[in-house]
C-alpha cells in the first residue's frame, strides 16, 4: 500500500510550498524596495554617467590650457632673455668704454702732474694746475660708475638664473598634465553607453594617451638645493668605481 | 683645447640660459638639441663636437638614453658629458654616474657651479 506514503510526500510538498511562500511575503518587499531603489537609481546613474562624459570631454581642452600656458611662458622668458643679452651686450660696451677712459684719465692725470713741474717757477700756472688737479683726483664718481656696471652685471645674471623657474614650471606644468591625462583615461573607461538594448563600457579609454613621465620631472623645484649640489658633488668626486655605484645602490637609494 | 658644445635640452629657455652661460665664461662655440635623438643625430655629423651638456627628462629620448647611448658607441665613448638636472636625489646621482657622466649639476644652477664644473670635466678629460 504505496497510497499513505505518497500522499505524506505531498503533504510534505505542499507545506515546503508553504514555507516557500512565507519567504516570499518576506522576500517580496525587499524586492520590491530593490526595483523602487533601482527606478530611483539608473536616472541618477545616466546623470552621474553623463557628467562623467562631460567632465572628460572638458579634460583635452584643460590640458590644452596647460600646454598653452607652458609655451607662453616660454615665450615670454625667451623674450626677457633676448632683453637680457641686449643689456648685457651694452654693458659690456659701457664697461668696455670706461676702461678706455679711466687708463685715458689716468694718463691725463700723468701728464697734469709732469707739466706742474715743468711750470714750477710760474705761481699763477701752479695755481691754475692744482685746481685742475683738485677737480680731477676725485675717484668717488669713477668708482661709482665701475661700481654700478658691476652691479647691473651681477643683476642680470640673477636674473639669467632666476628664469630657470621657467624649466621648472613646466616640468610641474607636465607633472599636473600626466595626471589629468591618467585621469581622464580612467574616466573614459568608466563611461557607459546606455540605450534601449541595455547598458555597455563606451571603452573611449584607448584613444586617450598619457604622455610618458621620461618628459618631466615630477618632484622638479625652484627652491635652490645646495644639499642635492653638495650631494653631487660628494658623489662625483668619491666615486671612482662601478663597485663602489653597485656598493651605494645596494646600501640605500636615497639619502 | 678649442671646445664646441652640444647643448641637449627640450626646453629653449634652458638652452639659452645654459648658452648663454657658456658665452659669458668665454665659449663661444655651441650647437644645440632639443632631445636625445636629435642630440645623436647632432654627433653623428658633427666630428667637432667634443662636450656634452644635457638635461636628463625630455622626450623621444631621455637624457640618460642619450648618455648611455654615447659611451655605448666606439666613436663617441670618450666624450666628456655634464649632466644638468632637476633630479637631485641620490638615486638619480648615482644612476647617472652608472651611466658614466662626468659630471653632475643641479638646476637651479649658478653659472659659477657651470663653469667650475666644466673645469672639473676638462681637468681630467
Amino acid at each position: 500500500m504505496h497510497h499513505p506514503t505518497e500522499m505524506k510526500k505531498l503533504n510534505n510538498k505542499l507545506s515546503d510550498l508553504q514555507d516557500l511562500f512565507k519567504v516570499g511575503e518576506k522576500i517580496i518587499p525587499s524586492i520590491q524596495k530593490l526595483i523602487d531603489f533601482m527606478v530611483e537609481i539608473v536616472p541618477l546613474l545616466s546623470n552621474i554617467n553623463d557628467s562623467i562624459a562631460e567632465s572628460t570631454s572638458k579634460i583635452p581642452k584643460a590640458s590644452d590650457h596647460i600646454y598653452d600656458v607652458t609655451s607662453a611662458t616660454e615665450i615670454a622668458t625667451t623674450e626677457i632673455l633676448d632683453k637680457v643679452d641686449e643689456i648685457n651686450n651694452e654693458v659690456i660696451l659701457a664697461e668696455s668704454a670706461y676702461l678706455n677712459f679711466s687708463e685715458r684719465y689716468e694718463k691725463m692725470n700723468e701728464l697734469i702732474l709732469e707739466l706742474k713741474e715743468v711750470v714750477a717757477e710760474n705761481p699763477e700756472a701752479v695755481n691754475i694746475i692744482d685746481k685742475i688737479i683738485e677737480l680731477n683726483g676725485n675717484r668717488e664718481h669713477s668708482e661709482k660708475i665701475k661700481g654700478a656696471i658691476d652691479k647691473v652685471k651681477q643683476y642680470l645674471q640673477e636674473i639669467t638664473i632666476t628664469l630657470q623657474v621657467q624649466d621648472i614650471t613646466a616640468q610641474q606644468l607636465s607633472s599636473v598634465n600626466h595626471l589629468i591625462t591618467s585621469v581622464q583615461k580612467k574616466l573614459s573607461s568608466l563611461v557607459m553607453e546606455i540605450s534601449g538594448d541595455g547598458v555597455r563600457l563606451a571603452n573611449n579609454s584607448e584613444e586617450v594617451i598619457v604622455p610618458s613621465t621620461e618628459n618631466f620631472d615630477e618632484n622638479a623645484s625652484y627652491v635652490r638645493n645646495d644639499n642635492a649640489q653638495d650631494l653631487a658633488n660628494e658623489l662625483v668626486g668619491n666615486i671612482t668605481s662601478q663597485e663602489e655605484i653597485d656598493k651605494l645602490f645596494g646600501n640605500n637609494g636615497s639619502k | 683645447m678649442d671646445l664646441k658644445f652640444l647643448i641637449v635640452d627640450d626646453s629653449l629657455t634652458m638652452r639659452r640660459i645654459v648658452s648663454n652661460s657658456l658665452k659669458n665664461l668665454g665659449y663661444s662655440n655651441f650647437v644645440e638639441a632639443g632631445d636625445g635623438k636629435e642630440a645623436l643625430d647632432k654627433l653623428a655629423a658633427d666630428d667637432s663636437i667634443n662636450f656634452v651638456i644635457t638635461d636628463w627628462n625630455m622626450p623621444v629620448l631621455s637624457g640618460l638614453e642619450l648618455v648611455k647611448a654615447i659611451r655605448g658607441d666606439a666613436k663617441t665613448s670618450n666624450l666628456p658629458i655634464l649632466m644638468v638636472t632637476t633630479r637631485g636625489v641620490k638615486e638619480d646621482i648615482l644612476q647617472a654616474l652608472q651611466a658614466k657622466v662626468n659630471n653632475y649639476v643641479v638646476k637651479p644652477f649658478t653659472p659659477q657651479v657651470l663653469s667650475e664644473k666644466i673645469d672639473q670635466v676638462l681637468a681630467v678629460a
